[in-house]
């Protein structure tokens, strides 16, 4: 025979439409009461995804040469029909011309803040060039030793690092650290490889997928991991991919579009969250050669190939949710 | 998953409004193509976004003829790109990977 047992319970409170659900809310996993419709709701998880965001003025292949964040962001360089110096500023919303590079170039790699980024390597003939902009215009300082085309870079302009990537012999493994004022070679990567994933700082990096050579179909999944003096293997990407936009530190860090074997454009998004890769909701459009910075709940991807001049905004927000108890 | 194909020019974000949205992404499916055809979750939030923009509505076959003369024009456009005594290589790290075919879902 069934028993029942009354359960007394506080009344729900209703919810003040002013409490934030921008990611991380203090309220996730709260219950409300909605008096207009008479339903309960509750803050749920954070969720992340790409939307909309403001056109780049000059529509092009950008690769990783961004710096800075979503609110105040910074593209440079890149190929349309040849290859450029421009550099745009993101306020969250529009991309605004900025002072150009000494040197065009593609494939080049830079990082820093929108008001203080280096840019290093490059096209046409890998470039031992860098490049410092303090927010309006760029100087030439101390060149990397070996030039290169398709390397990842992460730091500030006084603690550069700048690695992987493609020379005229070939793809290397080869690390710089830059002081400031030059560079050495410190300790190499395990695999060589170019268009590879960058996150993270001079002294904590990590870089990710890649690919060994123009026109090779064998990418890379491997991740490793940076700590100031050496990289170490960690847990491999979901899928194999090369030529992404990119975000984040060491610990938490995005990986976004890219090339997928046989060089078809990918929409994937991997989020890294110290230990494992994750797929994460996808870019509305497939891209590579896209151009990323920010955050790991906080990014902007923008350009791609071809001549693309579209950016999308990653976010995390928390989904206001109604019970449906019918 | 069934889906709807339409086409409209991609106005990126104003101060007011983005083309995509955050919400958007939670509720639908939507996924960009070359020549501003918009592949859309068939639901109730899918057409509402197909509304919301006024896009014109297209079979999956026209979506995918839009699709396709694009990149075919790509790879033609790829094909005779070409500088006097660059290699494979060089090409591709200039322009990239030749364009692939596209199969719409």
């Amino acid at each position: 025979m069934a028993t029942y047992k009354v359960t007394k319970g506080t009344p729900v409170a209703f919810r003040d439409s002013a409490y934030p659900t921008t990611y991380p809310s203090p309220h996730e996993g709260e219950l409300f009461y909605n008096s207009s419709s008479g339903a309960f709701q509750f803050i749920g998880v954070g969720a992340g995804a790409w939307s909309s965001g403001g056109d780049l003025n000059t529509a092009r292949r950008v690769y990783d040469n961004g710096a800075g964040t979503l609110s105040a962001g910074l593209i440079f360089a890149g190929y349309t029909t040849t290859a450029v110096a421009n550099t745009e500023s993101y306020n969250g919303s529009s991309w605004t011309e900025t002072g150009d590079l000494n040197t065009a170039r593609h494939v080049s790699a830079g990082d820093g803040t929108a008001t203080a980024a280096f840019c290093v390597g490059g096209t046409s003939s890998p470039k031992v060039n860098n490049e410092h902009f303090n927010g309006a215009s760029w100087t030439e300082v101390g060149d990397l030793n070996t030039g290169r085309i398709g390397l990842g870079a992460t730091g500030t302009t006084t603690a550069s690092l700048a690695f992987a990537g493609e020379s005229p012999g070939g793809d290397v493994a080869i690390t710089e650290l830059f002081n400031g004022a030059s560079w050495t070679e410190v300790g190499d990567l395990n695999q060589a490889a170019y268009l590879r994933g960058s996150a993270g700082t001079s002294t904590a990096s990590l870089v990710f997928g890649g690919q060994p050579g123009p026109g090779s179909t064998a990418f890379f999944a491997l991740t490793e991991s940076w700590n100031g003096n050496s990289w170490t293997e960690v847990a491999d990407l979901n899928t194999a991919r090369a030529s992404g936009g990119s975000s984040g530190i060491s610990t938490a860090a995005l990986f976004f579009g890219g090339s997928t074997p046989p060089n078809s454009d990918s929409a994937l998004t991997e989020d890294w969250n110290g230990t494992a890769w994750t797929e994460v909701s996808d870019l509305s459009t497939a891209q590579e050669d896209l151009g990323g910075e920010g955050t790991s709940t906080a990014a902007f991807g923008t350009g791609g190939n071809p001549q693309i001049a579209g950016t999308e905004e990653w976010t995390v927000a928390h989904a206001v949710k109604t019970i449906d108890v019918s | 998953m069934d889906y709807k194909y339409s086409v409209k020019e991609n106005w990126g974000k104003t101060s007011s409004d983005q083309f995509i949205k955050h919400e958007d992404r939670v509720k639908f499916h939507i996924e960009g193509h070359p020549g501003n055809v918009w592949v859309t979750e068939d639901n109730v939030h899918g057409g509402q976004w197909i509304a919301r923009h006024s896009a014109v509505a297209k079979t999956k076959s026209q979506a995918q003829t839009i699709v396709t003369d694009i990149i075919d024009a790509a790879k033609d456009t790829w094909d005779n790109d070409n500088v006097d005594g660059e290699s494979s290589a060089e090409k591709i790290t200039r322009l990239g990977p030749k364009p692939t075919d596209i199969t719409l879902p």
